[in-house]
């Protein structure tokens, strides 16, 4: 296993950011509802990613037949300089009359997890081989749940998802809000990213804390926790990502120095039954998005069958 | 941002310079040659994808520039609201160049061929930069070769200029990374892999905190930030930080803490120094420094095109030229045949300054270094011509000063 190495986010870059980062959530266009829509885990018999015929490799397979299709909604933002330097005044543009749907499904053997994503997109972007040329890619994010760390309950109506990678009620660890005294910095809740790109051969893992605070980020060439299969035909992709419920154990031995994040290998643990918190996001690299420029959707709930 | 301790600054004289590009190939063979496998952390270390890169180029201007269009509202870059030195805002979302049809198509020369020594002819590897022109062995033409009417690549425009005959005119424009004190770059960094160097100010992109977004190619007005599609890193000129760093060692054996570019030069037109400001331009540290003496002294040296914001620590005397031709053929007195209004537009001192200010203060640079010029031709002595004749090396390269 191959392991990039940590990153540790700064407190002044959060402190610096995340004030900023709370804006009115009202009319302006940002996720800030939860429920929107479910993504239902249907428990099928064994798979396994390798198998190339199997339901990982084929996005035809029988098993799918047997998963519903959730359309999944997305809207248009260009979060547009996500640096540490202030004035993210107007940092952020929602067009409202752009909309991007995903069609996933997903499916499950109690070990290991898969989502069969379906999006338009006229253009094969695969590559970035040229400055002006950008990677098509898919993301799919899920906060580590509040049992881990108390007080990060995603997705209320109080509590708009304001970033990929981030997710803040704009409180300091004392409740407190910018401007009341005593003000600390925002707490922003570690997540857990599962990023797909046409040129990588599998999902990669990433943990963040925040916009520019990506804590660590965790590649791996164990082909047993992470799996992509891809297709892209009639100005169409189909995506299958897949993970592993359960991933290594945390703190993890051979990185005793990356023990701050999430449990089971900074994997969020995915449990037959349970439900969790989740939102996706999507790049058209033909469009320049990457990035912050991206399509994103409301907090969803992804319910894995027993 | 931190505190930058000192700044390193930059001083070209453009009246010395001749094109001949050995900065730019010093650089190129320093640290953007593909054949060169360069173990220090923190640069690149493969050749894929630093080829088509000029981290130094020389540029005739009037021209296009490098990459194509660069100083065009096309390409942009800059700060939202540049007079505002506290308002980082930036657009990073521009238009950004394209290899082959902006930058140049990549190419290496044939060292074989070149200087008939094989020993110094290793094939770079392979180059999938592009689906059009990978190419698989050394190169003397770019791959594709630049073709049609929007054929372009590095250095196309050379001694093109403008101007009608006889009154053509035409300058040449080395450029480097500015090492700005307000980075457009740094501020467009969504992964803040872009700082300023405490020591130095010298702009750095951690390779490992980049992920090739491009908000800094794009915001970067100078385009100085570039793509490397290999690594999908974004990379630019680290002012030979490795070779400032290396100590002199016993009895001066070791070469100078000097970048290579400014080594090089033949011309002799590179002056770099350290500025501290915190002791600001009157402290005799800082008057130490022939850098200082040339921009806060004798006010002689201009930034580039400053009206972006980021104030460029890389300053420029900008170029006399022959008196102009009326239809007559007669000499028109006391004229420049490059107009002035075409330098104002390019050199100022700073972003609030106008047009009709920027070529008053060219007309005036013009008139300090024409008397200054005129004491010596006159066997008199000019403590500003001293310092731009450059005796020593050591009078223009002073980064060992600290």
């Amino acid at each position: 296993m191959k392991r990039v190495s940590m990153k540790i986010a700064k407190a002044l870059t959060l402190s610096l950011v995340l004030p900023a980062l709370l804006i009115p959530t009202t009319g302006s266009g940002f996720p800030t509802d939860t429920d929107t829509y479910q993504v239902n885990a249907v428990r099928v018999g064994s798979f396994t990613f390798a198998d190339p015929t199997g339901p990982a490799n084929n996005p035809s397979h029988p098993d799918w037949t047997s998963a519903t299709a959730t359309d999944v909604p997305l809207e248009y933002i260009v979060f547009a300089s996500a640096n540490a330097k202030d004035s993210f005044d107007d940092w952020a543009k929602v067009n409202p009359e752009a909309v991007r749907h995903l069609s996933i499904k997903s499916i499950h053997d109690g070990g290991e997890i898969l989502f069969r994503v379906e999006f338009e997109d006229e253009t094969f972007d695969e590559n970035a081989r040229d400055v002006p040329r950008f990677f098509d890619a898919l993301a799919l994010m899920i906060p580590y749940p509040e049992s881990d760390y108390p007080g990060c309950v995603p997705g209320e109506t109080s509590e708009p998802m304001i970033h990929m990678g981030m997710r803040c009620d704009g409180r300091d660890e004392h409740g407190l809000l910018p401007g009341e005294p005593g003000f600390d910095f925002a707490r922003c809740c570690p997540v857990n990213l599962h990023f797909w790109r046409p040129d990588k051969v599998e999902v990669e893992n990433i943990v963040t804390n925040g916009a520019g605070t990506t804590l660590e980020t965790d590649e791996t060439d164990d082909p047993t926790l992470f799996h992509a299969a891809q297709e892209w035909s009639n100005d169409r992709w189909t995506v299958i990502m897949g993970r592993a419920m359960v991933g290594p154990p945390n703190p993890d031995p051979a990185h005793p120095d990356a023990t701050d994040v999430g449990p089971g290998g900074y994997m969020v643990t995915l449990e037959a039954g349970g439900t969790y918190a989740t939102v996706w996001a999507n790049w058209d690299g033909d469009r320049d998005e990457r990035n912050g420029s991206k399509f994103i959707g409301l907090f969803g709930t992804l319910i894995i069958a027993p | 941002m931190a505190t930058i301790e000192k700044q390193v600054r930059m001083v070209f004289d453009l009246n010395k310079c001749i094109g001949c590009h050995t900065c730019t190939m010093a650089c190129k063979t320093q640290w953007t040659d593909g054949r060169i496998d360069i173990p220090l952390e923190n640069l690149p270390d493969n050749p894929e994808g630093l080829l088509y890169q000029y981290w130094n180029n020389v540029e005739t201007m009037p021209g296009r520039g490098y990459p194509r269009g660069v100083f065009t509202p096309e390409l942009g870059g800059g700060f939202t609201n540049p007079t505002d030195p506290d308002d980082w805002r930036v657009d990073p979302l521009g238009p950004l160049p394209g290899i082959v049809e902006d930058y140049g198509a990549p190419w290496e020369y044939n060292y074989d061929e070149v200087l008939g020594s094989s020993a110094v002819d290793e094939p770079p590897g392979t180059f999938p930069v592009g689906d059009t022109f990978a190419a698989t062995e050394s190169q003397m033409v770019p791959i594709p070769s630049p073709d049609g009417p929007d054929a372009y690549s590095s250095n196309w425009d050379e001694d093109v200029g403008a101007g009608k005959y006889p009154n053509t005119h035409y300058f040449y424009l080395p450029r480097l990374c500015n090492h700005c004190t307000k980075p457009a770059c740094l501020a467009a960094c969504p992964k803040n892999a872009i700082y300023k160097r405490e020591e130095d100010g010298v702009v750095l992109i951690d390779q490992d905190r980049c992920e090739g977004y491009r908000r800094c190619v794009a915001a970067c007005p100078y385009k100085k930030v570039y793509y490397n599609a290999a690594k999908k890193k974004s990379q630019k000129c680290i002012f030979c930080y490795p070779r400032i760093e290396q100590d002199t060692g016993p009895d001066n054996l070791q070469p100078p803490r000097e970048n290579f570019c400014f080594n090089q030069c033949v011309g002799r037109i590179r002056f770099a120094g350290f500025y501290d400001p915190d002791l600001g331009p009157n402290a005799a540290e800082n008057l130490a420094k022939n850098v200082n003496q040339l921009v806060d002294v004798w006010g002689v040296a201009l930034r580039l095109h400053p009206e972006f914001g980021t104030a460029p620590n890389l300053f420029y005397i900008p170029p006399l030229s022959p008196p102009g031709f009326r239809r007559n053929g007669r000499l028109v007195p006391n004229s420049q045949r490059i107009p002035i209004k075409l330098l104002a537009k390019m050199f100022g001192d700073d972003a609030n300054q106008t047009l009709r200010q920027r070529m008053r203060r060219i007309k005036e640079i013009f008139r300090i270094l024409e008397t200054e010029r005129a004491k010596v031709a006159n066997g008199g002595s000019s403590a500003l011509v001293d310092i731009l004749v450059a005796r020593e090396e050591s009078d223009r390269l002073q980064l060992y000063l600290g």
